[in-house]
């Protein structure tokens, strides 16, 4: 009986001494952490001047949705304590009045001038043990700007889908500006949410982390500059005309369609059938649109909806993607205008993004832009935070992004604020931040203001 | 041990033989005390070699039917379910055999606030507020084999269980789910003597689930303002996150189990006591789609279930026969946020149950039973990032009968039952702090403090009528069961208070051998 006693204990023992030596916490470890963001200016070191002291920075958590602010210190350093772990969107931005900006800088701005930056969608744990760097930078102030971006479409069942897209570019200088040969590129880029950065085509630190990396890209010449200078378009196209065709007068704008008809009613598609509408008011009319695009040249099997409408001047090809000008309408793109005198189509470089291995006749290959020639650039990116993707305008370009808050097919457009009007003309808000300088439509509306 | 003591054991145990016997009846095998032995002692490899059921089989088909809102928040206001089960066990030669089989299809209506089918303790699952109807079906294959060995001073066993299990989603977000869950686990007995047994056993289990949703109207899919239909990942109880793109959760999970059982033969009754602990980790992730991207995991959940039982019988042939089952089981589990890089969710559940069963035999044989049942229990879920902390503990008590009627042959016979169960609430607090207050908050988590903080009677009358045909026991079973909850007389803002009705009917045709 002795025996049998010492066995069961030893059997029972074995459990209990199993179930009872593992911790048991009631509280989760994940408590608050303390974030350090180091403020900087950009590189081009013009501006190391600037006071740092007024530097606003917001830390939104996308998770959770709360949002905390602080200010920088002398030194560019601002402390977040009891931040919880989690992604966040981390923005940092000043605005130097105009008359300290011109000392300190020895230029000549006419207005106030913002400075900015975004860090985009970074993970904050406990792994994080040294400062955050967030740079910011001045952008270009662009007498033309890209004022509305309707790339959600609307509804596939009752809306136009896709297909009533546009671009609207509009004169925010006091003069009359021409837009012939203004190119219009959709810049190209990850679009995976979760690319393998072991994979060594992606950038693996800074603001762009994610992002390709040019550098890798076949032939690349000047690689050590080719994630910082450069932009890589995966569509591009042109505004036709001798140079004097297409005035924009101050305060106008112009509309890129992809299909510049009237998306509210039936019309025929290019092998005689019909489009319908079932609930026009979800769309819109493109029918005055200034120009649009039409690939049916160019495609042995175009889309049937790819109609041309005589009355409105075409956009030139240089390249395209896909059937369409199709603007991403889940917000992964970015967009950018630019004049240069040079022969894009020549002197340009074109390079394949860089996960491709051997470049063949059917290669997608993207023109390499310069930074330096950029008017204007807006990011778009998904509206949901988890579907974001790496940031793909650089940071001097655009500091932010945008994004229409419906989503895809919500008939919403991205609009850019309307900053102050004088003598009746609208000064639309240049931040180079379109996280602040833009807003959106309910219902995109072209040539229409907010 | 003196002379008349063995001769007490050899009594007990040869009472014990008859009770057997006469189990065999239909009538002993619609008992309480009767499924309560043969449930202890029939599902594991650890308890089965000392099942002292000789022979039982049971072929059922039964219908179900659920309605009222008397439910958690994430359970289906009103559901229908469809089994076929077979069981049994028998005992040839040396070797004894159990085994089961099930198949049942089940119909959830108007289901939200989750895209699973069924809800459980692990975090990172898909959610929309939008209810939906859901099919279910599942399958369950069990089988454990014993052999005793050196005249039955040794015995082993083996067995295993596999489950496989599908689902659809009929509404947007449309969800498909698919699972499987394989264990298998073996033990080894030694008799001290006649009267003593212990025994040791292990297991292993591996668990595949996949749940994926996608739209039909993709309108649906995006539009993040106020949309019902919009998909988010549930990484604990309370953090969330909208998903719209790669709406998929992957599941791979192993787990171990480690037991031990006492069986002793005493003059005072049989007793029979298990101490399991089993553990089981889980990984949660999304597999890449696209070249040149990498798994997406969305983090790990680790569960220890520590489950200890007690089974005293006392078996008669005739007169009162007792069984008491006692029920002791801890559930924790703690997850691993792989983007937090820490603990965000912590679930802890126990479990505590009481139930003495008497059955009484006259000469005709089982003429009624009774019983009583006791349990507490204890609820706890707690998410880090959003501070959300939910606690119950609740305190049950219960008492039924069942009354046999003969019919002019002794094999036909009606069985009528009634059960009436209290539950008390001892306890039920959440705190969400005002800025982390989310729609989940209000829709779910204070829901269900009304739920779970409820006090509620439930009262079950069931009639059974057996038949013999053709020399097989037919039988056909009626429950019908109702649920009257008086809530909380709270101020916790929720979306929605639950109902304080909850019906339940199951209709069962079958024969046991």
């Amino acid at each position: 009986m002795k025996k049998l006693q010492q066995i069961t204990a030893l059997a029972f023992l074995v459990i209990f001494l199993m179930a009872g030596c593992k911790k048991r916490d009631l509280e989760p470890n994940i408590g608050s952490l303390n974030v350090t963001i180091q403020v900087k200016y950009d590189k081009s070191g013009q501006y190391f001047n600037l006071p740092m002291e007024d530097v606003e920075v917001r830390m939104e958590n996308l998770w959770t949705g709360r949002e905390n602010k602080a200010v920088a210190n002398n030194n560019g350093l601002v402390e977040f304590n009891g931040a919880s772990a989690g992604n966040y969107n981390i923005e940092a931005i000043v605005t130097i009045p105009r008359d300290l900006f011109n000392n300190l800088t020895g230029q000549s701005r006419d207005e106030d001038v913002v400075l900015s930056g975004q860090l985009l969608n970074h993970t904050v744990n406990n792994q994080l043990n040294a400062p955050l760097e967030l740079e910011i930078h001045v952008g270009r102030q662009g007498d033309l700007l890209i004022k509305q971006i309707y790339y959600a479409g609307s509804s596939t069942s009752n809306g136009a889908s896709f297909r009533d897209q546009f671009l609207e570019i509009y004169n925010n200088s006091n003069d009359t500006i021409y837009a012939d040969s203004l190119y219009v590129a959709q810049v190209m880029g990850v679009n995976s949410a979760n690319p393998d950065l072991s994979s060594g085509y992606y950038l693996t630190s800074g603001s762009m982390v994610g992002q390709y990396d040019w550098s890798k890209s076949i032939g690349m010449v000047d690689g050590s500059n080719a994630n910082d200078d450069y932009i890589y378009a995966k569509s591009l196209y042109r505004i036709p005309g001798s140079g004097s065709t297409y005035p924009v007068a101050p305060g106008e704008s112009i509309v890129l369609a992809q299909t510049a008809v009237n998306q509210q009613a039936p019309y025929s598609n290019n092998t005689g059938g019909t489009i319908a509408i079932k609930d026009p008011s979800l769309t819109i009319d493109l029918s005055q649109a200034d120009f649009e695009v039409f690939l049916g040249p160019y495609l042995a099997i175009p889309l049937v909806s790819d109609i041309d409408n005589p009355a409105v001047p075409d956009l030139e090809m240089l390249l395209y993607t896909g059937k369409e000008w199709i603007l991403d309408n889940l917000g992964r793109d970015g967009y950018a205008i630019f004049k240069t005198s040079e022969d894009v189509e020549n002197e340009f470089k074109k390079y394949p993004n860089p996960t491709i291995k051997s470049v063949t006749s059917t290669t997608a290959l993207n023109y390499q832009i310069p930074a330096g020639l950029i008017i204007d650039a807006v990011e778009v990116q998904p509206t949901t935070a988890a579907s974001r993707v790496a940031k793909r305008v650089l940071g001097k370009l655009d500091a932010g992004f945008t994004f229409v808050p419906g989503g895809s097919f919500s008939s919403e457009s991205v609009i850019r604020k309307t900053a102050k009007t004088i003598n009746g003309r609208k000064i639309l808000m240049d931040t180079n931040n379109s996280t602040q300088d833009f807003d959106y439509f309910t219902k995109a509306n072209p040539k229409a203001f907010y | 041990m003196n002379m008349s003591k063995k001769i007490m054991l050899v009594c007990l145990c040869s009472l014990f033989a008859g009770l057997v016997q006469a189990q065999d009846s239909a009538r002993l095998k619609h008992s309480g005390t009767y499924q309560q032995g043969y449930d202890f002692y029939s599902r594991r490899a650890l308890t089965q070699p000392l099942q002292p059921v000789e022979q039982y089989a049971i072929v059922s088909a039964s219908y179900a039917w659920e309605k009222g809102d008397f439910v958690p928040r994430q359970e289906a206001a009103a559901q229908r379910e469809m089994q076929f089960l077979t069981e049994g066990t028998r005992k040839v030669k040396a070797y004894r055999v159990s085994g089961s089989f099930a198949f049942s299809r089940m119909f959830k209506d108007s289901m939200g606030y989750t895209l699973r089918s069924q809800v459980g303790p692990a975090p990172y699952y898909f959610y929309s507020q939008a209810k939906g109807n859901w099919e279910i079906s599942n399958y369950k294959l069990q089988g454990i084999v014993s052999r005793s060995l050196l005249k039955d001073k040794i015995s082993v066993s083996v067995g295993g269980d596999f489950r496989a299990g599908n689902a659809w989603r009929s509404n947007d977000p449309r969800t498909e789910e698919f699972n499987h869950d394989v264990t298998g686990e073996t033990a080894v007995h030694y008799a001290i003597n006649g009267d003593h047994t212990i025994g040791i056993g292990g297991g292993y289990r591996r668990l595949a689930e996949e749940n994926s949703n996608e739209y039909r109207n993709k309108d649906n899919q995006h539009d993040a303002t106020n949309n019902p239909y919009l998909n988010r990942i549930q990484y604990g109880y309370g953090l969330s996150e909208i998903r719209t793109t790669y709406q998929v959760i992957e599941r791979r999970a192993t787990g171990t189990k480690l037991n031990a059982i006492y069986r002793g033969q005493f003059d005072w009754g049989n007793i029979a006591a298990t101490a399991e602990y089993s553990e089981m980790q889980s990984d949660f992730y999304q597999n890449p789609k696209e070249s040149n991207t990498t798994r997406l995991t969305y983090g790990s959940f680790d569960e220890d279930i520590r489950h200890f039982d007690l089974l005293w019988e006392l078996p008669r042939s005739t007169g009162n026969s007792w069984s008491i089952l006692s029920i002791y089981q801890d559930h924790y589990g703690k997850d691993f946020q792989t983007e937090l890089n820490g603990n965000n969710y912590i679930f802890n559940e126990q479990l505590f149950t009481l139930q003495p069963l008497m059955a009484h035999q006259n000469t005709e044989g089982l003429h009624y039973e009774a019983g009583m049942k006791a349990g507490w229990s204890k609820l706890y879920r707690a998410d880090g990032t959003t501070e959300h902390r939910a606690s119950y503990k609740n305190a049950d008590f219960g008492i039924l009968g069942g009354w046999y009627i003969s019919g002019k042959q002794p094999e036909n016979f009606l069985k009528l039952s009634a059960e009436l169960n209290w539950r008390k609430n001892l306890d039920a607090a959440v705190t969400v702090p005002s800025q982390q207050e989310t729609s989940f908050s209000k829709e779910v988590v204070y829901y269900d403090y009304y739920f779970h903080g409820a006090n509620y009677t439930e009262l079950t009358g069931g009639i059974l009528y057996n038949r013999q045909v053709r020399n097989l026991p037919f039988f056909l079973k009626m429950t019908l069961q109702y649920r009257k909850a008086k809530l909380h007389d709270a101020s916790l803002a929720a979306a929605e208070l639950p109902g304080t009705d909850r019906w339940r009917s199951v209709l069962t045709l079958g024969f046991t051998l």
